[in-house]
């Protein structure tokens, strides 16, 4: 054990220098500090939140910031805290899941376009090209209009309309290796060559990736938070952020505070992810090192 | 070159053919009958039956499809059924408010964007750097209808200063125009302002880092003619290519802003129509839209494959 | 609310038309002159209607009415035409429709008909006719005469857009120049008003000249004033009719409509001042100025036009729970209706437990409905055999504001008695489709509930009415009392039956499940805006002859 503290593994030799070029800056520290925060509200929210996001209290309803309330209640008597630590669960898993379900379809799509080629690349970003070209928060009031509203299905809506980038961006690495790989492979049989082609494919997108799903995790939060506003966004009660915004917005005139302080934690948290992604991709890309 | 141009034009085209068919089928896809929407309770069958022939949606749907684009090659973009109007009609009041709009917007955020760029790069590691990059990371994390009732609370509840909505087109009165679009124009473009600012930032860092700019400074060149003349030009290449995806990015923000401020462009036009199911103008104006985003983003192609001859390869 | 079957009145056309708007005594007399002038008739009886018609806020102001200025009003009503009538559908447009256009009949602050460009008007059960004749000196805009042969012309293009409201209407014959007889297909008690209000008249020679296109988009009517720009989605103005048969209306130079899609943007802009008027807010704009003396809140109170919101159980299908009675008796029992209407609305929305506002002819208060009781909610869904509860579905319209608000309430009290309902948000399409085709769960149930059962509630009831029929049962002793209510030939018998007819559907069957609320429908106004009777006379509606602004 002790030897292998001294001389470390390369691989662990890289991850420590990948660690420390990835929290070298102030900012990205704040920022995972938020996202870790942030998760651990959601995922501890029963233990965090002085109360049952759900409960309502006609009798105490839009009740200004007091010690019992510390961001008072909304127009059900609902406590506005409970409800953002509990809307940190929505929110962040509208994130997650969206930009996993992005990630999946669309590396895929962009692997099979990528490697494939011929007519099946062309059918795949064609198709890519044409969602692309609707605007992402009308494609998604089509697909939330007809897949409904509940988490899942908003999850899916905004992941369906997100998975072009992450195809195109694949496809891209997939060509650009596999150049390479035929210049340095040459002549080299098929099943050779496919295998050859995956494994030096495959861990040259996962990077460029990982960086797009950063910065999509907070993208996918502000498009729920936009179709909350249009009134097309999660099922009642669920709180989820963009939601309590659109609700509070009613009471602006009396009381601004609900529908700021939900406006502020979305801010952190997408500011956190977005800062994330960047020091992601100064990291995994040594060329940017330094360069921010 | 030439055969690149075509190559681009012709798949531009079928990207075009596709978000026709993709927008029919979601169109249908939703549930609802948009004149069963339109007549209300009081529809009574001889009513139902009697707009159902008018707007042909009594056709086969594929015909319905053929007809719609026969039409278009006409310049013919069939009658909304919630406006009872034609869509083309409709449409050119609307487009208009919307590039009213969105035209400043996208100027704004260009134009300040790339200053801030520059001047955050050339100051990189400095204070200034340091609070221009959080402004924008902060102005990318912000939603726009979050800050558009903030500032409509402000701007307009709390000091008067300016409408709370509505539209004057500049014609009508240059003044009224200026006053009703500041707020959305300012929330529009913030995003994208944002975003310009960190883009350029990084294109100019890592330009400035390539060989020829440091000859152009080791032969003694002023610093900001390395900066203006010889860094922010190749810098721009990776801004401008960005350019055609702002613009869908841009339209789409309207349909929050139009809806927030009032304004009777073509993002309103278009939440109503979703929310209406009235075929006609959700189809023509994605159908417009989409054009407009796959002539920029062609455009920006050719344009790039004149600058960066490598890309013409693929 | 009295409602005159057979009834012959006799009113004038100017009396008859705007004086239940008459915004000051002085106006009144004015008007009364008027009358004489142009030779009517009884002008003496007129006069003295019309002062008991003056409303209150109008008294106030016994300087007169000024004239000059642009009203604006701000409204989320968004019509597609505003000026061939037959194709405006909706209920809600009428605060446009009566800018330009006006009907036959009218109602006065208590809901009784009233004369607008008829001036006498016979029911006659027993033949099914109706005969109106018409009022002197009324002229469209654009000049040309308000004739019989201009009623008969209008009922038929009515007919040919297939309106519902000329369904009963077989066939119109022109006695002379200002009378006219409508032979129906057969007596029924609502044809007169339908007749009476709901058909608007258009100038023929217009029509003919310019086309249903451009009629479509402008306007020849008699009202008091003329469409001068429409902006789909947008906004319509109105400048003065200058041939409009009041000598001296209307006051104002012209009226503005902007169309809102946003109501806190539309509150803002009242409050800004960019507005005069909102006409239908919502309630919590209702709430937010009730206490501010530079508005004033205006609310229906006679039943004509008003609204009902309740939730609706979907019973048309055996395999649904709230197929059984008990089970809907249950959903009604298990919530704490009062609480959750008054803490939403502030106190301001009135409840009721029937198909009627409280306090009109056709509210029944031997009603019992359904006090909050959980106990006998958990009692009745065991004995239909849901001892364990269900699961369904409560559809809401739009994911936030007062409707997903009160869903989350119902959703928290049915959970208690063991009913789990998720909450499924859907946009216009959507909740158009659930109430055009049906659905399975809850839904809203939006009713027009003025005082005539056998039109309103049959368009729900019937079994091929437009909305809600398809997902609701319709048991034959309901159907029974709607065709008697339909063919009765005086008010005495008709209002019995309808009674009947509300403790059969709420207290037996719990059909429409639970009514919430009477949408009184509120008009917001700056208090500088006089005599413009809004929502009074009909919830839908205003008096833009009479309105007036005190700048």
């Amino acid at each position: 054990m002790n030897k292998e503290k001294k001389v470390l593994t390369p691989a662990a030799e890289r991850r420590k220098e990948f660690g420390k070029a990835f929290f070298e800056r102030k900012t990205v520290r704040a920022g995972f500090a938020i996202i870790l925060i942030m998760v651990f509200s959601a995922i501890f929210a029963p233990l965090v939140a002085p109360y049952d996001p759900n409960q309502q209290d006609l009798l105490n309803m839009l009740k200004g910031p007091s010690l019992a309330h510390i961001f008072g209640t909304d127009a059900l008597g609902r406590d506005l805290l409970s409800r953002i630590i509990y809307g940190a669960r929505a929110s962040l898993s509208v994130g997650l899941v969206s930009t996993l379900i992005a990630g999946s379809i669309g590396i895929t799509l962009g692997l099979t376009a990528g490697y494939l080629g011929k007519w099946v690349d062309a059918v795949i970003m064609r198709i890519m090209d044409a969602m692309m070209s609707i605007p992402v928060i009308i494609l998604a009031l089509f697909l939330g209009s007809i897949l409904g509203k509940g988490l899942g299905n908003i999850m899916l809506c905004i992941g369906i309309v997100m998975m072009p980038g992450y195809a195109r961006m694949t496809r891209g690495q997939v060509l650009a290796v596999k150049q390479l790989d035929y210049v340095t492979a040459g002549k080299i049989g098929g099943a050779t060559r496919a295998k050859n082609a995956l494994k030096h494919i495959l861990p040259n997108c996962i990077a460029p990736n990982l960086v797009l799903a950063t910065m999509n995790l907070g993208t996918a939060i502000m498009v729920e938070a936009g179709l909350s506003y249009l009134g097309m966004g999660i099922n009642p009660p669920t709180a989820s952020w963009g939601s309590m915004v659109s609700d509070g917005y009613r009471y602006l005139s009396n009381q601004p505070h609900i529908a700021i302080i939900p406006g502020i934690f979305i801010i952190l948290t997408v500011w956190s992810f977005n800062v994330c992604g960047d020091a992601l991709r100064d990291a995994t890309d040594p060329r940017l090192r330094g360069t921010r | 070159m030439g055969s690149y141009v075509l190559k681009r034009l012709a798949q531009s085209l079928i990207v075009v053919v596709i978000v026709t068919v993709l927008v029919f089928g979601l169109m249908h896809l939703l549930p609802g009958d948009p004149i069963q929407i339109y007549l209300g309770d009081t529809a009574t069958p001889e009513q139902i039956s009697y707009y159902t022939q008018m707007f042909g949606l009594d056709q086969p749907l594929y015909v319905q499809y053929f007809k719609w684009i026969s039409g278009l090659f006409h310049g013919e973009m069939g009658r909304s059924i919630t406006y009872s109007i034609d869509v083309s009609e409709l449409l050119i009041k609307r487009v208009a408010c919307t590039l009213s709009v969105t035209l400043p917007a996208f100027l704004l955020a260009l134009a300040i964007g790339i200053v801030l760029g520059v001047v955050s790069s050339t100051h990189r590691g400095k204070k200034l750097d340091s609070i221009l990059t959080s402004i924008a990371n902060i102005g990318i994390a912000t939603p726009t209808f979050w800050v558009g009732m903030i500032l409509v609370y402000v701007f307009a509840l709390k000091l008067n200063w300016l409408p709370v909505q509505g539209y004057v087109s500049f014609a009508e009165s240059p003044i009224g125009y200026l006053r009703c679009l500041i707020m959305p124009v300012i929330v529009l473009s913030l995003g994208h302002l944002a975003s310009t600012t960190r883009q350029t930032r990084s294109a100019m860092l890592e330009v400035v880092s390539q060989d020829y700019i440091r000859t152009a400074r080791a032969k003694g060149l002023p610093e900001h003619r390395v900066v203006y003349r010889h860094a922010l030009r190749n810098a721009l290449i990776p801004v401008v290519t960005m350019l055609g995806g702002a613009i869908g990015g841009l339209i789409g923000g309207t349909v929050v802003i139009e809806n927030l401020f009032n304004i009777p462009g073509v993002g309103s036009l278009m939440m109503t129509a979703i929310t209406n199911k009235d075929y006609m103008v959700v189809q023509n104006v994605t159908f417009v839209i989409a054009v407009a985003v796959v002539v920029c983003n062609l455009l920006v192609d050719i344009l790039y494959g004149y600058i960066d001859p490598r890309i013409r390869v693929n | 609310m009295r409602k005159k079957v057979v009834s012959v009145i006799l009113a004038t056309l100017m009396a008859a038309s705007l004086l239940a708007g008459c915004g000051s005594s002085e106006a009144a007399t004015e008007t009364a002159a008027e009358q004489e002038t142009s030779g009517e008739a009884g002008a003496v009886e007129e006069s003295a209607e019309a002062s008991s018609v003056v409303i209150d806020d109008a008294n106030a102001d016994a300087s007169g009415a000024k004239t000059g200025g642009v009203l604006k009003l701000g409204t989320a009503q968004s019509p597609s035409v505003v000026g061939y009538t037959p194709e405006i559908t909706n209920n809600s447009f009428i605060e446009y429709l009566r800018c330009a256009y006006e009907s036959l009949l009218y109602y006065d602050e208590d809901g009784n008909i009233i004369g607008q460009l008829a001036s006498e008007w016979e029911a006659d059960a027993e033949n099914a006719t109706l005969l109106f004749t018409l009022a002197d000196g009324v002229t469209f805009s654009d000049g040309t005469a308000f004739n019989a042969e201009a009623v008969k012309w209008n009922i038929e293009k009515y007919q040919e857009a297939g309106r519902s409201e000329v369904n009963n209407v077989d066939s119109v014959d022109v006695i002379d120049e200002k009378t006219v007889q409508i032979n129906l297909k057969e007596w029924n008690s609502s044809s007169l008003e339908l007749v009476g209000f709901f058909i608007y008249y258009m100038s023929p020679t217009a029509y003919e000249e310019q086309g249903v296109e451009w009629l479509r988009s402008n306007s020849c009517g008699t009202g008091p004033f003329v469409v001068s720009g429409f902006e789909q989605g947008v906004s319509v103005s109105y400048t003065k009719n200058e041939n409009y048969h009041v000598e001296g209306q209307p006051y104002l130079d012209g009226v503005e409509f902007t169309i809102y899609a946003d109501a806190t943007t539309l509150e803002n802009s009242l409050r800004a001042g960019e507005i005069d008027v909102v006409t239908y807010a919502d309630v919590d704009l209702w709430n937010n100025v009730q206490n501010d003396s530079n508005y004033t809140v205006d609310r229906n109170a006679n039943g004509q036009g008003v609204e009902s919101v309740g939730l609706i159980p979907s019973s048309a299908d055996e395999s649904d729970p709230f197929y059984d009675a008990r089970v809907r008796q249950a959903f009604c029992y298990a919530v704490d209706w009062d609480t959750l209407v008054s803490s939403l609305s502030y106190g301001l929305y009135e409840r009721t437990n029937q198909w009627a506002a409280p306090g009109s002819v056709t509210y029944n208060p031997n009603v019992v409905g359904y006090s909050y009781d959980p106990e006998k909610a958990k009692e009745l869904l065991a004995e239909a055999g849901y001892a364990d509860g269900f699961t369904t579905t409560l559809y809401v319209p739009g994911s936030t504001g007062f409707y997903a608000n009160a869903a989350a309430v119902v959703s928290a009290s049915l959970a208690e008695v063991g009913i789990t309902a998720n909450i499924e948000t859907v946009d216009a399409a959507k909740g158009n489709d659930i109430m055009s085709n049906g659905w399975t769960g809850l839904y809203w149930h939006f009713a027009s509930i003025g005082p005539d059962l056998g039109l309103y509630m049959g368009r729900h009831l019937d079994v091929d009415g437009a909305y809600y029929a398809k997902g609701i049962q319709h048991p034959d002793d309901c159907l029974d009392l709607l065709a008697q209510i339909r063919v009765a030939t005086n008010d005495e018998e008709k209002i019995a039956l309808e009674w009947e007819l509300q403790e059969k559907i709420y207290d037996e069957y719990a059909l429409f499940g639970e009514p919430l609320f009477v949408n009184s429908a509120v008009w917001i106004r700056s208090t500088d805006v006089k005599g413009g009777q809004f929502a009074v006379v009909h919830a839908a509606t205003w008096s833009p002859a009479t309105c007036w602004l005190d700048r």
